[in-house]
């Protein structure tokens, strides 16, 4: 009996001094928030994914500042509530050193007060609203993704040239949907171009046939979809159900291309034009690397943009928190700011006075099911200028 | 002024009626369930949503949409029967709030597994009718309209089932006095247990013949079940006449209301229709005074 008593103490003492010495070698913990559930599902598993990916390779080449990089997901079900009470568990409670998300702007914003509250360093991976480097802009906040100016700065002027100059636009109605039809909008008229009309349509909408007079009726000659997830695949599957392709071109943001959306929308999706920073057949070694890794991750499934991004938040991050020499918030700031790195989609640069990367984009077509790289756009060119005056 | 009501208000008027028929698709069941066994089942947009998935794959097999449905349709009433079986029949006498919880966890249950059966991603069912005839200048599919003739069909059928048949004047008999039918010698939980199944059913082949339209993912049972109970409670829970009448009204609402006041008020509209309901017949347009 007694000898047993003397084993648990061993044992437990072993436990104890294990546990000390793995305590020593600290992790630098990343708290993630992304859609796990419900309508951006799809999108945030291309957050994880992308982010997965990045953290396996910095933590094989031995971690940030030699510690390993340790991943705290959490749903946030696209819930600019929840997300706030996410965010600050994963402070407070899981003591992040980094906060990478989110999908659904709203949310986004909300992460954004959090962190600015805790003052950690926020990476934004998929969010496109323009508010979050624009007048909600934050110093603790950067932009991996791009923004929906710089879209519209980029196909804005494109179409106009290229597809005719009558326009009618149909948004999401929420910040993301309003933000990147408005935008949109601006930029069309400013390059000659003139609006019909615009249109928002409730997130989830199921049913977008009633919208569909209204546009018909005022007869443009491009229509701009600023609408992601499943509403996107279900407008772009009833426009075509109502043969509205022959009636116009129909462009939008890159939600509507999504890799993750066009095995379902099948024929449908043919002839769509878009333009993003990041697609898949992009011609460069570091994509071709970047690609055949992902695909083990996603079980076959290509990247998009919001993978790509995410996998730059991480190293970026990483880059960041290597130049500063240690993970606090202050110094990582001025690490972040002007960084540069030359990734899967091209050289992308952090701009100091919005915290926005600056990248090219490119313009898009869907030929046979497939996403073709039609145009090209200089990161410079379309960036605009620092509209954030916060520091 | 003709002009406008033949090209602009018309086709919405037709789209108002077709959207409000694919919600008294959906509504049907769920009123069907909720007349007869009093169970407001939760887990029904969840059973439309599996239906969708089962045809999705039955059609990837053996490439024939309609005999995916019909495939499908039996795959969900079966799972409606263990779900009877398993999870409600324990419960019927007890507090209405315990079906409730109990059909809310089984869609929850029904959402995740999908996730895992058949992953985040959306998946696309084909429509079986191609192409679209021209309505007053508008391109008009033709599955639009099949869906239209189909539901009504399928709605008629199903109320003359209830009023003219035998079996339906037995299920009628149980929503109505069920100590009275099992004095007469029927058994009545094979009655509910036959009630619950058809009302699965019915979900999947809702679920199925949406499916081209709304594309098939884990929460369009969410997506769908908000409207479909708004149609129950202004119709009348439980009432037949009442779910179809609701859910063009409701359609009607959101579709035409579009024309001239943001979508996203126009579809707040509905429920402001069923608080003013609630409020002034609180049993609903075909609700029978007091019942619950």
């Amino acid at each position: 009996m007694k000898k047993m008593h003397i084993g648990c103490i061993i044992v437990l003492l072993g436990f104890f001094i294990f546990s000390q010495a793995s305590g020593q070698q600290k992790t630098v913990k990343i708290g993630v928030l992304a859609p796990i559930s419900g309508t951006y599902a799809g999108v945030g598993a291309h957050e994880l994914w992308g982010i997965q990916l990045a953290v396996d390779e910095v933590n094989e080449k031995g971690g940030i500042l030699g510690r390993k990089i340790e991943l705290i997901p959490e749903d946030d079900e696209a819930n600019a509530t929840l997300v706030v009470r996410k965010a600050t568990k994963l402070i407070t409670q899981d003591n992040v050193d980094f906060l990478v998300g989110t999908v659904h702007s709203g949310a986004t914003l909300a992460i954004m007060s959090v962190a600015e509250k805790y003052k950690i360093i926020h990476m934004v991976p998929v969010s496109e609203a323009t508010a979050i480097t624009e007048e909600k802009c934050s110093q603790y906040t950067f932009r991996a993704a791009g923004n929906a100016r710089m879209q519209a700065n980029a196909l804005g002027p494109w179409t106009v040239e290229n597809l005719g100059k009558k326009f009618y636009f149909i948004g999401a109605d929420y910040a993301m949907g309003w933000a990147g039809v408005n935008t949109m909008e601006e930029v069309v008229i400013k390059h000659g171009g003139t609006s019909l009309g615009k249109v928002f349509a409730p997130l989830g909408t199921t049913d977008f046939a009633s919208y569909l007079g209204k546009i018909k009726a005022a007869n443009p000659q491009v229509l701009f979809i600023n609408i992601a997830g499943n509403d996107a695949l279900r407008i772009v599957t009833q426009l075509d159900e109502f043969g509205f392709k022959k009636l116009m071109k129909i462009t939008g943001a890159p939600a509507i291309i999504d890799t993750n959306l066009l095995p379902a929308m099948g024929k449908a999706s043919e002839g769509l034009i878009s333009v993003g920073r990041y697609f898949y057949p992009i011609d460069r070694p570091q994509n071709k690397r970047f690609v055949e890794k992902f695909l083990k991750y996603s079980k076959g499934e290509y990247p998009n943009q919001y993978s790509e991004a995410s996998y730059e938040a991480i190293i970026f991050l990483t880059m960041g928190a290597e130049k500063a020499g240690n993970t606090e918030s202050e110094k990582m700031i001025k690490a972040l700011e002007g960084l540069s790195f030359d990734g899967p989609q091209g050289f992308t640069t952090i701009r100091p006075g919005d915290h926005q990367t600056i990248r090219d984009k490119y313009i898009v077509e869907i030929k046979n099911g497939k996403i073709q790289i039609i145009g090209k756009r200089d990161g410079k060119d379309v960036i605009g200028s620092n509209l954030c005056n916060k520091w | 002024m003709g002009e406008y009501v033949l090209y602009t208000l018309l086709p919405q008027i037709f789209h108002g009626l077709v959207l409000g028929l694919s919600l008294a698709l959906i509504a049907t069941g769920l009123s069907l369930v909720f007349g007869v066994m009093k169970i407001v089942n939760f887990s029904h947009g969840e059973l439309c949503m599996l239906g969708a998935y089962v045809a999705y794959s039955a059609f990837l097999i053996i490439q024939n949409f309609w005999l995916a449905l019909i495939f499908s349709t039996i795959i969900i009433g079966v799972i409606g029967l263990g779900i009877e079986f398993l999870a409600i029949r324990p419960l019927y006498g007890k507090n209405p709030m315990f079906s409730l919880l109990v059909t809310f966890g089984i869609s929850m249950i029904l959402v995740e597994s999908a996730r895992i059966i058949w992953g985040p991603n959306p998946k696309e069912l084909t429509a079986p009718l191609k192409g679209f005839i021209n309505l007053a200048g508008l391109n008009y599919p033709f599955y639009r309209l099949f869906l239209l003739c189909f539901t009504i069909v399928l709605i008629t059928g199903i109320w003359i089932f209830l009023n003219k048949t035998r079996y339906g004047v037995i299920i009628q008999g149980a929503s109505q006095d069920r100590e009275m039918l099992s004095a007469l010698g029927f058994n009545v939980k094979i009655v509910y247990s036959l009630t619950f199944v058809m009302g699965s059913a019915l979900a999947a082949v809702g679920g199925i013949i949406l499916g081209p339209i709304l594309a098939v993912y884990t929460t369009m049972g969410h997506d769908i079940i908000l409207s479909a109970f708004a149609v129950v409670i202004v119709g009348g829970m439980g009432s037949f006449p009442g779910a179809v009448v609701a859910s063009i009204i409701i359609g009607e609402v959101e579709s035409v209301g579009s024309l001239w006041i943001p979508p996203t008020i126009a579809k707040t509209f509905t429920f402001v229709i069923m608080a003013i309901i609630l409020l002034l017949k609180p049993e609903g347009l075909f609700g029978e005074p007091g019942a619950e």
